[in-house]
């Protein structure tokens, strides 16, 4: 096979808000930068982020960025790394100015300053007040950052090779010196040259049936660490929103709850107020799909299966909902077929974030088995696990892991490439082949399986053993389960073997990187013997921290069996402008 | 376009783009003329808030998309709801 080769200093594999972010901010120093997407950037996922972008930027009265660091470290349930949390809450000011700099329309106060809203978890005064903390753009505001940073980019002379996929990461003596990816449009398969390659690709919510995220969150980058035997972190903790369209996945916002919405079961009882007598419907995201979940598991299910629950706002008034909550009535009607002002809507915990992935410093390097930074690699975004989420992400923290991570990721590489070597290291033949022997094996599969009876299988296991409760037999059934799909890949179809938009194709290679994450979510969800944020077990109902406080590492091998590690959580901060937020149990 | 391209295409990167697109291919799209076919392919370039926002209705976008964007918005209903 003729590969046609191409040579950069740095290769941003990602163009959602991180890669992007990461990208612009290297197209600034004297670098060649190429970025490579499979999709076109503002198709991206990131597209889909409305809420906002958290920063204590005090605008809606007094803020302090270690107020922020001490939500999101509670939030965490205190497995976040407080060295990286207080990086991004102190530069999270500064990184948002420099987005309104860049061109993003933030909505604004009367007097002009950017408007913030308030957001779960977000507090003042160590836990005393309500902040309002979060940045929007309209209800638009990551389809904003992604256009914003998107024409930054192209003004900087970023180079970007769109709807190429990228294969796997190349490596030399334990050095990351590129990646192979192959062309849509021309069915090519290309050689990219680098002295650094910063992982951007995502996360993924597709391993689930029901997840609120795109066709696209497949978490590659995930899948070729994995390959390259390296381990993925944290992966047991994956966050469900209580509120996505039962059947089709869609979000409905906590806004409507907070518009007064409510939920019910079976019964037709409003079953909240037992869970959290406070709070009630309006309690954090792990509390409610866990209520929910309590429900179901008791019988009280709604609809033919009883498997979902109902959330109301037939009381409201119709005005309120197209005024407060716009898109609502409209996404309810097209993907639950109900009208909100006479029906509920039906609506069950959905997958919706990944705290795990690939293992980063603050710095964004990407480390090992034994907490050594891999030469050549860096990582960004919801596929990093840098870990600033810990076991739980609160809202709009997302939107500032990219941009604050996606910057320092540009800095940290341009000092790390100021003695770059004259030439790029030779790639043997070896190395590249057997990439492309297992890309070729897949395009001609000819065995008897059919991926997508596969994927379908995958999804189904995934919600059915690594759901919101968890317990030892469920998962180690799920891991016998996901073994025996991750050997079926081996025999699978393919009808098409053709190169150029070869959509079966594409989809296989995701298929197979969603595959290794699921078995690493397993393989981690079993071996955490403890409840700690998004990972509620029903035989470890409580938080270990003798024994858990620490990151889990998982590797794969060859016959998909699991290697563990485990990591200090890094419970010192990075300077002595904040102390160590002590461990507390976390209640709300 | 091929149908294999298309369904490149219609990744949006919001869910509910992404299942009403990939629906439209898998049921009506090989039914549509030429002419349709070619309209199809415009509304995938579609700005991604706009085309979202004209199928559920709330705001309107280029008469000549009308019915594909019907189709599209009645299609959903039909697909996803299990009672
Ligand atoms: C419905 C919804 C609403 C959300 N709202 C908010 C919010 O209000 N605030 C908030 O903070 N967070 C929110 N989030 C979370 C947030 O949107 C995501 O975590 C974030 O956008 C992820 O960005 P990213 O840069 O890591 O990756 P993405 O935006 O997912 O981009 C991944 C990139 O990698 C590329 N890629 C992947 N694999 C390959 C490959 N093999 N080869 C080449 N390229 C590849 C893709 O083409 C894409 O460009 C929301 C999430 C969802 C699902």
């Amino acid at each position: 096979m003729d590969l046609i080769k191409h040579e950069h200093d740095v290769l941003v594999v990602g163009a959602g808000g991180s890669g992007l972010r990461a990208s612009m901010g290297l197209s600034q120093s004297d670098l060649s930068v190429a970025c490579i997407s499979k999709v076109f950037p503002t198709r991206s996922h990131t597209v889909a982020a409305q809420g906002g972008i958290s920063g204590a930027l005090g605008n809606m009265g007094e803020d302090d960025w270690r107020w922020h660091m001490y939500d999101t470290v509670k939030g965490s349930d205190w497995l976040g790394d407080q060295d990286s949390i207080e990086y991004m809450c102190k530069n999270a000011v500064e990184s948002i100015i420099e987005l309104e700099h860049f061109g993003v329309p933030f909505s604004r106060t009367e007097e002009g300053k950017i408007y913030q809203r308030p957001f779960g978890g977000m507090t003042t005064e160590y836990g005393k007040g309500i902040a309002q903390r979060t940045c929007a753009a309209a209800d638009r505001t990551g389809h904003a950052i992604l256009h914003t940073l998107y024409t930054q980019s192209l003004k900087n002379d970023v180079d970007f090779y769109i709807e190429y996929f990228v294969i796997d990461l190349l490596f030399e003596e334990g050095k990351c010196v590129g990646v192979l990816a192959w062309c849509l449009e021309d069915g090519k398969v290309h050689l990219f040259q680098s002295h650094m390659v910063i992982l951007a690709t995502g996360g993924y919510g597709r391993a689930y049936l029901s997840s609120t995220s795109a066709h696209t969150c497949t978490g590659d980058g995930n899948g070729m660490i994995l390959r390259a035997n390296l381990p993925l972190q944290d992966m047991e903790f994956i966050q469900f929103h209580p509120t996505g369209i039962y059947g089709a996945g869609c979000l409905i916002t906590e806004g409507a709850r907070g518009e007064g919405g409510y939920l019910t079961n079976s019964e037709g009882e409003r079953f909240m107020p037992k869970y959290a007598p406070n709070a009630k419907d309006l309690a954090s995201r792990d509390v409610v799909s866990r209520a929910i979940q309590m429900e179901v598991n008791a019988g009280r299910g709604v609809g033919s299966d009883k498997d979902h629950a109902h959330l109301h706002l037939e009381h409201l008034d119709p005005e309120v909902i197209n005024e407060k909550l716009p898109g609502i009535a409209e996404t309810a009607h097209i993907f639950a077929g109900v009208d909100v002002t006479k029906d509920p809507i039906p609506v069950i915990p959905t997958v919706h974030y990944n705290m795990g992935g690939t293992p980063t410093n603050y710095n964004t390097e990407v480390l090992d088995s034994e907490n050594n930074v891999v030469q050549g690699l860096m990582a960004v975004g919801e596929g990093a696990c840098v870990s600033v989420h810990g076991a739980n992400r609160l809202g709009s923290n997302s939107l500032l892991d990219l941009v604050v991570f996606g910057r320092s990721a540009a800095n940290r590489a341009i000092e790390v490439l100021k003695d770059k070597p004259e030439n790029h290291i030779d790639i043997s033949a070896s190395t590249i082949d057997k990439i492309l022997s297992r890309f070729n094996s897949i395009k001609n599969a000819s065995g008897d399986i059919n991926p997508s009876e596969i994927r379908d299988s995958m999804q189904r296991t995934m919600q059915r053993y690594a759901p919101v409760y968890r317990d030892q037999e469920t998962m180690d059934k799920g891991i016998e389960i996901m073994k025996g799909l991750y050997n079926d890949f081996s025999n699978i179809k393919l009808s098409d073997s053709s190169l150029i938009w070869n959509t079966d194709l594409a989809e296989t290679l995701e298929l197979n990187n969603l595959l290794y994450q699921s078995l690493a979510t397993l393989y981690s969800a079993s071996a955490r013997t403890e409840s700690r944020g998004s990972h509620a077990r029903d035989d470890y109902p409580e938080r270990d921290d003798n024994n858990w406080l620490k990151h889990s590492l998982v590797s794969i091998d060859e016959n998909g069996e699991a290697k563990y590690a485990y990591r200090n959580v890094q419970l010192d901060t990075l300077t002595d402008e904040m102390e160590t937020v002590a461990l507390k149990a976390r209640t709300y | 376009m091929s149908l294999n391209k298309l369904r490149w295409k219609a990744r949006k990167g919001i869910r509910e783009l992404d299942i009403l697109l990939q629906n439209y291919l898998e049921t009506y799209y090989e039914n549509l003329n030429t002419e349709d076919k070619i309209l199809f392919e415009e509304i995938l370039e579609i700005e991604t808030y706009d085309l979202l926002n004209a199928i559920s209705g709330k705001s309107s976008y280029n008469k000549k998309y009308e019915n594909i964007i019907a189709q599209l918005s009645k299609l959903s209903i039909l697909k996803n709801v299990k009672k």
